[in-house]
């Protein structure tokens, strides 16, 4: 019989318990011996505030007194020692460095090796040749962009550090679009204002609101169990169980009867890919004929309805009633089902919303998206939006929050060590050209681009309109490019031409700072290796308790707020350095350093943050530290409590739009001066059935017209490709991965039988095909499919199913995982499920530079899977660690390259002096 | 023969025809205690007489000529508009201060009073940047030689010292 030894509490190995946050949440991480053993959810303890208690149909409803991570979250172990990380500095084995940036097997980048360097070696070359561009081309020659997400960390996050290094030492700019809403943000400020919102609606207090007034809640184009709220754990689940069991009535529209639907649906409606805008304008139909809108509301609110009506009976110019059976021939909705909604919509309290935060939604990521986006916030306009019940949300974000409580949120412009207050020294990037993240391709290839708009167009509907050519006069044109985290090959459309691009020979110099070995990365000629969350030092929040979310209190599915100190909970693993140490050392090697590091490390930088809040009125900075997090409880005062419970049954409760229903003057967050008039933020001040900004800005826009419409889509089931790609394919956000940064890291994810199926060592994407359509093509569950159009060619795994309607084909956009067959060939099958190389790299119109990737038409067929074990790269780092065992060279460490340079040194001096002083 | 110009105003629920000196009492009306700081003649078109598309250049011709005639409006050239871009001529309310009317509701018009972004001196001397202002919260950064210093500091936007506090630039 085996001795069982018992171990002293001193015999037994130290567990280090630290904090961190990403988009899947906050999590406690338990370190034992320097390895980290487990990740779990953050549970409060005795001394944490008390929750909030919501009252509603005789019912109280509290939250559990811990956060809920969400899957992702617990992929972080997993995703800290994954396999393709990225453990040395590295530079393409055929990469020459030729003086003047010629003749470098430019055309070998994705397919070329790669060879071990030291840090010294990595960082001195990026150093030479961003000199040597600068003082060819000017400063503009670099261009950079960072994926979204990536990190997490007021100090590590982009608008943070990257734009302190980038700004700092000039570079062209790369806009962002934002791909997750386009429909919303380039449309519904041209019906309701909220053009600084992004788009999106007032969230605040409607979790409460709809609880107490609500009785049919319509998920349009929204799965919120899978979206979540965005960045956030997973509470919301929590809430739509909530408001099941009190009866109120979930009414899902979504071509994929998607995971939230399955569960909550009361009613499924499966219309064709992109035919939403279609059903809109019948239900406001049925309400027009029947009498059955809130006349009075509309009258004191809406501008130039009745051409609205007179375009919806079809008195307009194109003649057309949009009757419920017009709608039924675009949508193949049945009449009776859209008659249907539109009269339990009118008869009864109820809140529509888009997506996860009400102004999302795949629907308006279609060529039609703006105007689905804008008849979403007319209708319910014409139920009395902002009346008791009647709003528009989603249910995945507007839990009740302190928003006395100030603390920089995710992307908040204030908490930001480029920006004031938390940088002495605010740097401003002294260069003008811009590029525009989906079309950098183009822009590369062709030496010319055009287009409208500043991507994020939150400083005003006139930045729609701004005019952008590629190069910019007077300067020159791009010719290095820095990508930093993640991978477009899965996120922007028609990828394949991101491909040519790194192949081209216009882009002398390619670096990639990544912590893992991505399909982007696998196209750099230098790679720096970054650490991961839990390898560095960092502060952050969730639930939004300050600005953030891209805009302010965008709030989240979380039910708690929480500030964390996000404490190193390993060093960096093998040669990898924080993001911070390498811009920092980039930054000395051209000579501002110091003014870059303002003689700060990373948890100086982070201490800034905790210090221009409103925490260090509750905690000091060393408790802040001890403790890991703070918890903001919903209110300050002790009477605000529940005499029986001790829950916060009071708060400081704004519900959002109620000032405009009840027209008072707006007392919500967020607010524009206007809106203290009583005015919306559209040219009138009301609801915009005809769009008067359109007229002024554009009135030959053909994709926005001033009355918003369905159109036929470019690309759809009408359109001639559809004679040979017959499907529509809908490509949501995942569900088991967060834009590209889990997928490919966590290999447990790949056991996930609806996520992906390993097949002779590749992890091939699931895609759902319709029964009957499976069928006729010979499918059977489980086989290899592929999917296809003109521009490429993906295998997935088929899962048949009557979740979706025979005219569309299901799979998640935003694969990490590119693996084409061919290695490193552009028009090569993908195995990887990267399904944006299928979709259109076409924007949604002239003057709405958006993404559509649900106008993409597409064929599937039955194959074979590749016959090649893995998933075709990984011998790269299997030779470089290779190399790593095998060489004599001496390798300087990261700890040694710090000494070469005595940058840290220095740093750490003139931090020591500040704080004694 | 009535031979004096007359003016078509398209409105949503009806097209008016008014007379110069109609049409410049109408803009008098919409102006007369007008809570905004800025105004130019798009925002009487659209807010003030709820107008359908472009204004016509002859009534908008009136609308400008009748702002710079007012008491009150000081024409300040052009301005960019988060809405319409650049316009010019802009106006400057003169009344802003005493325009702004709180809501009976006990709303408070924060950013009628104050204006985010900018810099404001206390009665105590100290200078501060108020970047963030919500529902009758503001915060702001003491600035002190050039740096931020100190935490956030949450000022009473309806209290004694708030009401002291003078715009600096």
């Amino acid at each position: 019989m085996a001795e069982r030894i018992v171990l002293s509490s001193a015999e037994r190995p130290k567990e280090k318990i630290t904090h961190s946050i990403c988009v899947g949440g906050p999590m406690t991480i338990h370190t034992i011996d320097g390895v980290i053993r487990r990740v779990r959810p953050v549970v409060f303890q005795d001394d944490d505030p008390a929750g909030w208690v919501i009252k509603a149909r005789g019912k109280e409803y509290t939250p559990q007194r811990k956060m809920t991570m969400s899957l992702l979250g617990y992929c972080e172990k997993d995703r800290t020692y994954a396999y393709d990380r990225l453990k040395y500095p590295m530079i393409r084995e055929d990469f020459v460095e030729t003086p003047d940036g010629k003749n470098r097997n430019t055309e070998n980048r994705g397919k070329s090796g790669y060879r071990r360097a030291s840090w010294d070696e990595a960082l001195s070359l990026v150093a030479r040749e961003i000199k040597r561009l600068q003082r060819t081309y000017g400063k503009e020659t670099i261009t950079a962009c960072t994926s979204s997400h990536h990190s997490w960390g007021l100090v590590g996050y982009k608008i943070s550090l990257f734009n302190r290094f980038f700004s700092m030492m000039g570079y062209t700019r790369i806009a962002d679009n934002p791909d997750s809403w386009e429909g919303f943000h380039w449309g519904t400020p041209h019906t309701f204002g909220y053009y600084w919102r992004l788009g999106g609606p007032e969230p605040y207090d409607q979790l409460e609101m709809a609880m107490q007034n609500c009785e049919t809640m319509i998920c349009w184009s929204s799965d919120p169990d899978t979206s979540r709220g965005g960045y956030s754990a997973q509470e919301s689940a929590l809430w739509r169980w909530w408001m099941k069991e009190m009866g109120i009535q979930f009414i899902y529209v979504d071509p994929f009867n998607n995971y939230t639907s399955v569960k909550h649906a009361d009613k499924w409606i499966g219309p064709r890919m992109g035919t939403d805008a279609a059903i809109l304008e019948a239900i406001a139909y049925v309400w027009i004929t029947e009498g059955t809108f809130d006349k009075e509301y509309v009258a004191q609110h809406g501008h130039r309805f009745n051409e609205f009506v007179d375009h919806i009976l079809g008195r307009g110019p194109d003649g057309t009633p949009k009757t419920p059976r017009w709608a039924e021939e675009l949508s193949k909705v049945p009449a009776m089902d859209i008659k249907a909604i539109a009269r339990r919509w009118a008869s009864t309290p109820t809140t529509s919303g888009s997506g996860m935060r009400g102004g999302f939604g795949g629907a308006c990521r279609h060529s039609n998206g703006t105007e689905y986006a804008r008849l979403m916030v007319l209708l319910a306009a014409m139920q009395g939006y902002g009346k008791p019940g009647r709003n528009f949300w989603g249910p995945g974000c507007g839990a009740p929050m302190n928003y006395d409580f100030w603390f920089g949120g995710y992307s908040d412009p204030l908490a930001s060590i480029a920006k004031a207050p938390v940088a002495d020294d605010v740097p401003m990037n002294p260069v003008q050209q811009v590029l525009y993240r989906p079309n950098l391709p183009d822009a590369i290839l062709n030496g010319h681009y055009e287009w409208y708009g500043e991507g994020f167009c939150g400083g005003g509907i006139d930045l729609e309109f701004t005019r952008h050519v590629y190069p910019t006069p007077g300067y020159n044109k791009v010719h290095c490019f820095w990508r930093y985290g993640g991978s477009f090959f899965g996120t922007m459309l028609d990828t394949n031409k991101w491909a040519a691009m790194y192949k081209s020979p216009e882009l002398e110099f390619v670096i990639n700072q990544d912590i893992y070995f991505t399909p982007e990365t696998r196209h750099a000629d230098v790679i720096l290796p970054a650490c991961t969350n839990l390898e560095r030092t960092d502060i952050g929040e969730v639930g939004s308790s300050g600005l953030g979310g891209y805009c302010s209190h965008s709030e989240s599915g979380n039910s708690w707020q929480l500030i964390v100190y996000q404490e190193k909970a390993i060093e960096p693993l093998w040669d990898s350095r924080s993001d911070f140490w390498i811009f920092s050392q980039v930054a000395a090697r051209l000579g501002f350093g110091e003014r870059f590091t303002e003689g700060r490390d990373e948890e100086a930088w982070a201490k800034r943050f905790w210090q221009f809040s409103d925490l260090p009125k509750q905690m000091s900075w060393e408790d802040f530290k001890k403790k890991g997090y703070y918890v903001i409880p919903v209110s300050m005062k002790e009477e605000d409590k529940d005499p029986k419970t001790g829950l916060f049954q009071n708060w400081k409760r704004y519900p959002g739009f109620n000032w405009f229903a009840e027209n008072r003057a707006c007392d919500t967050m967020n607010h524009k001066v206007f809106q203290e008039e009583h005015l919306l933020g559209t040219f009138s001040g009301k609801f915009e059935f005809v769009s008067e900004s359109l007229t002024y800005w554009a009135p030959d826009d053909e994709a926005r017209r001033p009355i918003p419409q369905y159109q036929d889509s470019w690309e759809g089931f009408k359109s001639l490709s559809a004679d040979n790609y017959p499907y529509g394919l809908i490509s949501p956000h995942p569900r088991f991965d967060y834009h590209t940064h889990y997928n490919q890291h966590a290999k447990w994810l790949w056991e996930v039988p609806k996520n992906r199926v390993l097949i002779n060592g590749n992890p091939y994407l699931v895609c759902h095909i319709n029964a009957k359509v499976a069928e006729q093509k010979g499918i059977k569950d489980g086989d290899v499919v592929r999917l296809f159009n003109d521009r490429g060619s993906v295998l997935c795994v088929a899962r048949v199913t009557y979740r979706l309607n025979p005219e569309t084909i299901h799979a998640y956009t935003s694969s990490g995982i590119y693996n084409p067959i061919r290695y490193g060939e552009r028009y090569s099958w993908d195995k990887g499920g990267s399904i944006n190389v299928l979709t259109p790299g076409r924007l949604i119109g002239d003057y709405v530079p958006a993404m559509a990737p649900y106008s993409c038409n597409i064929e599937v067929e039955k194959a074979d899977p590749d016959p090649n074990f893995g998933q075709g790269w990984e011998f790269i780092l299997d030779e470089v660690d290779r190399q790593q065992l095998e060489t004599e060279r001496p390798i300087r460490t990261s700890a040694e390259a710090d000494l070469i340079f005595g940058e840290k040194e220095a740093c750490v001096k003139a931090l020591v002096e500040k704080e004694a002083v | 023969m009535d031979l004096e110009k007359k003016y078509l105003l398209r409105l949503p629920d009806e097209n008016l025809v008014m007379t110069k000196d109609e049409l410049a009492a109408h803009v008098e009306g919409i102006l007369k205690d007008h809570p905004s700081e800025f105004m130019n003649g798009y925002r009487v078109w659209y807010e003030g007489f709820e107008g359908c598309g472009m204004p016509s250049p002859d009534v908008y011709e009136v609308i400008i000529e009748t702002m710079r005639a007012m008491d009150g409006w000081e024409d300040i050239g052009p301005m960019r508009w988060e809405k319409y871009g650049v316009v010019n001529p802009s106006f400057k309310n003169l009344n802003y201060a005493s325009a702004a009317k709180d809501d009976p509701n006990g709303n408070f018009m924060l950013q009628h009073r104050f204006h985010l972004g900018a810099h404001y001196q206390g009665p105590d001397g100290r200078v501060f940047w108020i970047p963030i202002m919500e529902d009758f919260n503001m915060r702001g950064f003491e600035r002190k030689d050039g740096k931020y210093v100190g935490t956030m500091v949450e000022i009473d936007a309806r209290g004694e010292y708030a009401s002291q506090m003078v715009e600096v630039k």
